[in-house]
């Protein structure tokens, strides 16, 4: 048991230098970092609810070009 | 149908207690092709297959002319408007487009409401414009239409199909079909319906009746701007249409609401007081289902000060449950590879990109195919053709483009029809919009990095091996074209088809075809040589040096113009609108892509002379994007 714990507690380091040093083309590694973040914060916004809820209002009524209609959103 | 007994189609779509906006008949837009000219016909009907090029040598073959006749071609096997094109240059004077069982009906699964597939009522309406040649408003090809454009005269339209074209259901096909006499197809043409199919023409006669309502109107595009905190002048470009020919739930709301849900969380991240580097521009086009319109006219009225600022543009459409599938510029191959290797599958907890390598990897051609996918840590991507409103944007002005959706797991047979409906979508699309999510996450990505990347992410190299296979391919394509006319010259001149014919049955023989010269590609193959050299440069330099702490704007604009390079001035034999020297929609496949086109095509077509020139002109595109790369390199040299 305690063989296993060492190994697992050994492993930890290693997985997080592997995160850290994931990269974006394009960006210099600080850049990278608050680059992920920004897309963390951007995907914890996405609500599929609202995908649904959208599609339900503007799929309500054929609108095809120029099938002007009032503002019933 | 007036002979040899009387059939009126029904041409309406029945409305289903299941379907809860099917019922909307006032407002709905009839089952019709767009464009398809005014006519009043009468002539005896022939079943063409799909009706594309090899389907008219097929019946030569049987000694059967259309011209003067009705053809009734099978929706598939290429974009509708090719259908109408070739009838129309072998001389039909009339087209029906129907929709098959085989390709979306009830041999594909349980018919709608059960299922997913096209009822025998289904129709699927869609544009006939001629594509390939130009899109958007007919009448102002290269300019915006504009109040005041000056216009073309519909006669002047070279993208205009001159003869009446409608499509129609299974339902409505079927009395036709059935009618049908003279020889019986081949097996290959025979699609699922109860029937044997024969090919006509004799007795069926058919009277098609065509009237349109010409009148110019506006079309809404919505265009959002945020405007860039230090970049304002590079704009990064997402977009979607809006307009549907009916209801449009899968088509194109699906798309156009992830896009909706990415600007949204793009506000809720400017309130916390981030800003975009560069300036991001949130676009939803309208007139997109007759030709690509509110987006053609708007990059043509905006062409000079897009080609100036725009970095890349990037698209969706439909969208749906199952895998992802990418299109585009292939120097943003790698960047879309980093993006998908992040992103969760949301039905199997890998990454999307693994599950679209499995997707690949299994249903590959070839052995060979299957390996190189599996040893691929990469995701691939395909190039773009014409179908959504990338097309202007990179075909035209050589903007890099990208092209992304979810599906394959969401087949179903209401494309175009009344019944592509939020009901249809929930039971069938993405039923839990996590897919919708997954899109919302690829492209809101694909626009952040590239709207706060410091150098922009293109790969050239990518690039390079891409073009390298395509030019492999046409090299391979006049080879084995060479072959196979040989071979088939021998044929003939043996009469070997006439003697394996049944001799009961009419049969033709094929003329001898002219022997195929070697034509020179060492200009491009040079060229590319130089390209690989220049690409290896750039990317030891870029790996040195990834913040270049000098000439960011100039670096930043020669990687995003790099792509216009590619561009050449006369465009492509026949259709100068497509200027894009390395992808273009064919000619006779209206979506699929023709990478090489004007070298491909010419090829194909035998035309050598055009063929070689073809050639040159590629060479010399590639040259001047070499020049552009050693400029990007040239920059970070300097400390």
């Amino acid at each position: 048991m305690k063989k296993i714990l060492f190994y697992l507690i050994a492993l930890v380091p290693i997985t997080l230098a592997v995160a850290q040093e994931k990269t974006i083309t394009g960006f210099p590694k600080e850049s990278a970092a608050i680059e992920f973040k920004l897309e963390e914060k951007f995907d914890s916004y996405l609500k599929p609810g609202n995908l649904d809820q959208w599609l339900k209002t503007l799929s309500a009524r054929p609108h095809h070009k120029f099938s002007l209609r009032k503002n019933e959103c | 149908m007036t002979a040899p007994t009387k059939y009126i189609a029904k041409i309406k779509e029945s409305i289903r207690k299941e379907d809860r906006t099917s019922g909307q008949v006032s407002e709905q837009l009839p089952v019709y092709n767009a464009w398809s000219a005014d006519g009043d016909v009468t002539a005896e009907l022939v079943f063409v297959n799909y009706g594309v090029p090899s389907d008219y040598d097929q019946l030569e073959r049987m000694g059967i002319d259309v011209k003067g006749k009705i053809v009734i071609a099978k929706y598939g096997g290429s974009w509708r408007g090719i259908k109408p094109k070739v009838a129309q240059e072998y001389g039909a004077i009339g087209c029906l487009i129907y929709s098959d069982p085989q390709e979306d009906g009830y041999a594909r699964g349980d018919v709608y409401p059960k299922g997913p597939f096209r009822p025998n009522d289904g129709a699927q309406r869609g544009s006939v414009l001629d594509m390939p040649v130009y899109p958007g408003d007919p009448l102002t090809p290269n300019i915006g239409a504009t109040a005041d454009a000056k216009r073309l005269t519909q006669a002047e339209a070279l993208n205009l199909i001159k003869i009446p074209v409608m499509p129609i259901s299974y339902g409505d096909a079927l009395p036709l079909l059935s009618s049908l006499t003279g020889p019986v197809a081949p097996a290959k043409w025979k699609g699922s319906l109860p029937i044997t199919y024969h090919i006509g023409p004799g007795a069926t006669k058919v009277h098609l009746k065509l009237q349109f309502d010409w009148k110019l109107v506006d079309c809404l595009n919505v265009i959002a701007k945020i405007k860039g905190s230090e970049f304002p002048d590079e704009w990064v470009i997402r977009g979607n249409h809006h307009d549907a020919w009916v209801n449009g739930a899968n088509d194109p709301l699906s798309g156009m609401v992830a896009e909706m849900e990415e600007a949204r969380a793009l506000s809720e991240l400017m309130k916390t007081g981030w800003k975009p580097k560069r300036t991001i521009i949130y676009c939803a086009w309208d007139g997109e289902e007759p030709g690509l319109i509110g987006s053609t006219e708007w990059v043509e009225h905006h062409a000079s000060e897009l080609q100036q600022k725009a970095v890349a543009y990037i698209n969706s459409d439909g969208n749906g449950r199952g895998f992802l599938s990418v299109q585009g510029s292939h120097t943003l191959e790698k960047m879309m590879g980093e993006i998908a290797g992040e992103i969760t599958d949301p039905q199997t907890s890998v990454t999307v990109l693994e599950r679209a390598k499995s997707y690949r990897a299994t249903n590959a051609a070839s052995i060979k195919a299957k390996k190189d996918i599996l040893g691929s840590k990469s995701l691939t991507i395909d190039a773009l053709g014409s179908g959504s409103d990338y097309s202007p944007f990179i075909q035209h002005l050589g903007i890099p483009s990208l092209n992304i959706g979810f599906g394959g797991e969401d087949d179903a047979g209401v494309y175009h029809s009344i019944y592509d409906s939020y009901d249809h979508y929930k039971r069938f699309g993405d039923p839990t919009f996590e897919y919708g999510i997954a899109l919302a996450k690829t492209a809101g990505r694909t626009t952040l990095r590239l709207s706060e990347a410091t150098v922009l992410p293109f790969d050239f190299k990518g690039f390079h091996k891409t073009v390298n296979q395509y030019l492999t391919e046409v090299t391979a394509l006049i080879d084995d074209l060479r072959e196979s006319t040989e071979v088939d010259n021998q044929l003939i001149k043996e009469r070997r088809y006439v003697l394996a014919a049944d001799p009961t049955e009419k049969y033709i023989s094929p003329v001898a075809k002219e022997s195929i010269p070697y034509i020179n590609f060492s200009s491009l193959q040079n060229a590319l040589n130089l390209l690989e050299k220049s690409t290896t440069t750039f990317v030891e330099l870029y790996s040195t040096n990834p913040k270049p702490n000098t000439n960011l704007v100039t670096l930043n604009q020669l990687l995003a113009h790099a792509e216009q390079k590619l561009l050449s001035t006369d465009g492509l034999p026949r259709r100068p609108w497509y200027k894009h020297t390395i992808y273009a929609p064919g000619f006779y496949t209206g979506y699929g892509v023709k990478t090489l086109p004007g070298i491909r095509e010419a090829i194909e077509q035998r035309s050598w002379k055009e063929a070689q020139e073809q050639i040159e002109i590629a060479a010399k595109t590639i040259i001047e994007y070499t020049a552009n790369v050693d400029a990007a390199s040239k920059i970070l040299m300097m400390r």
